[in-house]
């Protein structure tokens, strides 16, 4: 991100915000583009699926659509996973498919411009600092920006076929 | 003018392709000794409307081979040529090779040229047989394409003979650019009788061209050929003066054509449509009764006085609508009016185009009796259409009018009519059923819409989510009890109502009537008994079953092949028959009909039946197990093996022995089955049984601890609650169950899918006894739920594929449950028993 130049000429597009909807796993908070999330809902019964990974909660139906639910807070160990009514499910909109992430909260949309997210350190996320596009700082908040269509897709998750034949 | 024509060729596709259709069921419908004027009409058009829009898209081999199949279907209509039966095989072959020409085109493999013509030859050379026969006294299109039987024709009957029509059109844009298509089509018309050129507009420009064409022609043939390069309402079509003769037609109206004396008094309609040469008027009907739309020609020295509007105004008597428009026409006048009436009063909307200011002044006012039509009416209430009309003289031109007279006037009677209209130059009252063409073409235009099937799709979703969510709303409104509101609970049961009769309406729109597939049949017994030399009836019945679309597409290949092979297995040779006492022709039955769930389809012949001794030795040659104890129902499965076949010798139709086992395998995979039944020297029915649509599944639910599972009824053999002795360990691993002296091996299903079952021990349980592809298993579960019928969503959409699982459905309570797949289960079970022990 060479926005940094101290140049007076600063590129157009670095002032383009974009959004972002932020959620909570424990005590670390993200930001996800929202252009990826099709809708947030409370958590449901879910069906469970034979034989599949404890993160991934089960099936649930969305407007006849079979959507896979994924909850985050198992993937990524969290010490404390309960299901209350207040619960969220962030349907997300990755891959040309529809798959629900179970989340701790969720907090509110915000607008970063690429200046105002860095590059992350080195540090131990819940997750691979691949899917980690940069931290930025709001109101004394540390977000992690998060790619989560990367994320989604990736083997650990079990979400995709060619997964299941090599697991 | 440049247009991207491409846009447009997928409808051109589509519609040559339904045209192609229409014209092999017609042609195959066709009594050769006594075709139907209509058939042969309705041929005709399909043929020529692929030829005018393939000119247009500059398909010109399309266009070729459609001119040709025209030429001969042009004579036989005018009866100059009598049908033969070649001609129906040359017209197929050339509906055959159209379908060819038509997939070259959408990427196919291209036609070979030399195919073309020998399809082109056959037709000249029918063309040209007999020509000397050709009757002159042809059909006056008139009565021959119209629904004239229902008519009460009254004043000048049709005469033939010679027209001389004065054409004056304006080329569509699609004809601009595209000349050949003028050229095309002025060609045909000269084809038609001497043409003259009167005018025509700088090539490629728009402008209004003028033709004189005399011959025996019908305006029909005109309206059919100009239809293609001019919008039927820039074109106009007029009896020149030369002309003596027209047809006059009514549907249930009395014209009074001026200077025939006929006295009709009645109630009903009076229609006045004087035709003052050298215009023509041309009264177009839609719909029956109630509208009348003349277009009146006009003559082409621009004399004309058309209808006045301002004395349909005054005469209004506070009754109908009178709304007259006036606009400014080119060149001739035009007076177009359209007399329309709705519920006992009339609307009169004459549009006079650049009607004369004065002529319309003197227009005679109301019930003028010197008016030259007149429209009577009978019995107080009435509909008065008459034409206004253009006389030549202008100074004659005064009373040239209509008027419709209210109740205040019934005694005019039509008598002055005919003492009024003035000249001797006869004018002839004309009404043509013109549209003939047209509505049949719009009916069909209308008739239907194409959507795409992911939107009908995304539909029955939303509506099945809908019907979910009206459920749920009522049942929490149920749960209140004495809380809710009748009004809320009735509300309630209203809305399940309706939106239950939406479902089915939204679910009917992909169900098709199974005559989609049917109708290829009997061109396929036509062809094939030829090829065999056997005489075959084919009889359909249930044509209107309907079924899934996605059903539809499926199951054509397989009953093809089962008809097929009836008629080449089934049928014997008409020698045959005889020896054996039955008539020489066979009969092929294909019947549909629903039956509870399903759809079933027989197939059935009164052929010699399936000869069980060969089926025995032709299996064990090749090496099956059969033995003579066989029951009947087990040695006809024989024929489903693969590579099985018991004809004699290989020929082009069958007896390689690739097919029943691929008919069964794509029966079993649209979730049906096959059935065979049959006596010897009777006759053999194949009798296939489908799902209604591929998307609904017959299960029977069953659960394991908080988990609901969905078994394919297809598969369950039987289901029973196990006594702790049936169930007995193999090698201490594999476990089996004793059912009906058959050991089992049994799939424990919270094992296999690791869940937290309610019931452990066997007998609390159900043992559900498993089928697929003749391995059984028994699947145990806690317990049976109930028996649904289940919409079938794909898991892998947005998840993947889990072992044991084929798919799942949404429950009645919105909940999702997955769907079995047995064959995986029950192969399951075999390696559990073949390899656990290790």
């Amino acid at each position: 991100m060479e926005n940094y130049s101290s140049n007076a000429v600063v590129a157009d597009e670095d002032q383009v915000p974009s959004e972002f909807l932020t959620f909570t796993l424990g005590q670390e908070e993200y930001a996800i583009d929202i252009l990826k999330v099709q809708e947030i809902r409370g958590y449901d019964m879910v069906t469970r699926i034979a034989n599949a990974p404890e993160f991934i909660k089960g099936v649930i139906n969305l407007r006849g659509l079979i959507v896979p639910i994924v909850d985050l807070r198992i993937k990524f160990k969290q010490p404390k996973v309960e299901y209350t009514p207040f619960t969220v499910v962030i349907i997300l909109n990755v891959m040309s498919r529809v798959v629900g992430i179970v989340v701790d909260s969720v907090s509110d949309v915000i607008a970063l411009t690429p200046p105002q997210i860095r590059p992350a350190p080195d540090f131990s996320a819940s997750f691979d600092t691949r899917f980690i596009l940069g931290l930025a700082s709001v109101e004394g908040r540390m977000l992690i920006v998060t790619d989560i269509e990367q994320l989604m897709s990736t083997r650990d998750m079990e979400l995709m076929d060619d997964v299941a034949s090599q697991g | 003018m440049a247009i991207d024509m491409s846009q447009f060729y997928q409808v051109f596709f589509e519609e040559s392709a339904e045209h192609l259709a229409e014209m092999e069921s017609l042609l195959l419908a066709l009594d050769v000794a006594a075709p139907e004027d209509e058939d042969l009409n309705a041929i005709f058009r399909a043929a020529h409307s692929i030829k005018g829009s393939s000119g247009t898209f500059g398909f010109t081999d399309l266009t070729e081979v459609t001119h040709v199949l025209e030429t001969l279907l042009d004579r036989l209509r005018k009866h100059e040529i009598p049908l033969q039966a070649e001609m129906v095989d040359a017209f197929l072959e050339a509906g055959d090779l159209l379908k060819s020409l038509l997939a070259a085109h959408q990427g196919g493999e291209p036609v070979a040229p030399e195919a073309s013509e020998a399809v082109c030859q056959r037709l000249r050379q029918l063309t040209q047989d007999d020509s000397g026969a050709a009757s002159p006294a042809a059909l006056p299109t008139a009565s021959a394409t119209t629904v004239a039987a229902a008519s009460t024709p009254v004043g000048v009957p049709a005469e033939p003979g010679s027209h001389c029509w004065d054409i004056e059109f304006l080329p569509t844009d699609a004809a601009l650019a595209a000349p050949e298509t003028l050229e095309n089509c002025l060609e045909d018309l000269g084809r038609l009788g001497a043409l003259e050129i009167l005018a025509r507009p700088v090539a490629g420009q728009p402008g209004l061209w003028h033709l004189r064409l005399s011959g025996t022609v019908e305006r029909q043939a005109l309206v059919d050929s100009l239809d293609f390069i001019a919008d039927s309402d820039a074109c106009r079509i007029s009896d020149s003066p030369v002309a003596a003769a027209a047809g006059n037609e009514a549907f249930g109206l009395f014209d009074d054509a001026p200077g025939t004396p006929d006295d009709v008094r009645g109630y009903g309609f009076f229609e006045d449509l004087p035709e003052v040469p050298p215009a023509a008027a041309v009264a177009e009907e839609g719909e029956g009764y109630g509208f009348f739309e003349p277009l009146p020609g006009t003559t082409a020295a621009g004399e004309a006085v058309s209808a006045p509007s301002a004395d349909i105004a005054e005469e209004g008597d506070g009754y109908g609508f009178f709304a007259p428009l006036s606009d400014v026409a080119p060149a001739p006048v035009v007076a177009r009016e359209v007399g329309e009436e709705g519920e006992g009063y009339g609307f009169f909307v004459p549009l006079p185009l650049a009607a004369d200011a004065a002529d319309v002044a003197e227009a005679a006012p109301v019930s003028s009796p010197e008016t030259p039509m007149v429209a009577e009416e009978g019995d107080g209430y009435g509909f008065f259409a008459p034409l206004p009309d253009v006389v030549a003289a202008p100074a004659d031109a005064a009373p040239v009018s209509l008027a419709a007279i209210p109740v205040s006037a019934p005694a005019l009677a039509p008598a002055p009519v005919n003492e009024a209209s003035p000249p001797a130059v006869a004018p002839a009252a004309e009404r043509r059923s013109e549209p003939k063409a047209k509505p049949a073409a719009v009916a069909a235009g209308d008739s239907s819409i194409r959507v795409g099937v992911e939107k009908v799709d995304q539909l029955i979703n939303l509506v099945g989510e809908l019907v979910i969510t009206q459920a749920m709303l009522l049942a929490t409104a149920q749960q209140m009890q004495e809380a809710a509101p009748e009004r809320l609970l009735n509300g309630l049961t209203q809305l399940e109502r309706n939106s239950r009769d939406l479902q089915e309406a939204v679910m009917s729109i992909r169900m098709l009537p199974i005559s989609f597939v049917f109708s290829r049949f009997p061109r396929v017994v036509r062809d094939l008994s030829g090829k065999l030399g056997k005489q075959v009836e084919l009889k359909m019945s249930g044509e209107t079953t309907e079924l899934d679309k996605g059903l539809i597409e499926k199951i054509t290949d397989p009953l093809t092949h089962l008809i097929r092979n009836s008629l080449d297995h089934g049928i014997e040779s008409p020698e045959k028959r005889i020896a054996a006492g039955k008539p020489p022709g066979g009969t092929i039955t294909l019947k549909a009909a629903h039956q509870g769930g399903n759809i079933v389809i027989e197939v059935g012949d009164d052929g010699a039946g399936l000869n069980r001794q060969k089926i025995l030795s032709k299996a064990r040659e090749r090496g099956l197990a059969a033995s003579d104890q066989m029951s009947d129902q087990d040695v006809w499965a024989l024929i489903f093996e693969p590579g099985f076949s018991t004809a004699d010798q290989v020929t082009d139709v069958s007896g390689r022995g690739v097919g029943m086992d691929v008919v069964r395998r794509n029966i079993q995979a649209l979730g049906g089955r096959i059935e065979i039944e049959s006596m010897t020297g009777i006759g053999t029915r194949m009798t296939v049984r489908l799902p209604l649509t591929l998307a609904i599944l017959d299960g029977m639910s069953v659960s394991v601890g908080e988990e609901i599972y969905i078994i394919p009824l297809s598969y369950v053999v039987e289901s029973l609650q196990p006594k702790p002795s049936d169930i007995k360990t193999v090698s201490h691993q594999g476990r089996v169950i004793q059912v009906r002296g058959e050991y089992l091996p049994v799939v424990v299903l919270h094992e296999v899918f690791d869940a937290e079952p309610k019931v452990r021990e066997f007998h609390e349980g159900i043992m559900v006894v498993l089928n697929s592809d003749g391995a059984k298993a028994a699947l145990f579960v806690d317990a049976l739920v109930g028996q649904h019928q289940v919409v079938i969503k794909s898991l892998e959409q947005n998840y993947r594929k889990v072992r044991g699982v084929s798919g799942a459905t949404i429950m009645g309570d919105g909940r999702v449950a997955l769907i079995l797949d047995t064959s995986a289960l029950v192969s399951m079970a075999k390696g559990q028993v073949a390899d656990e022990p290790v």
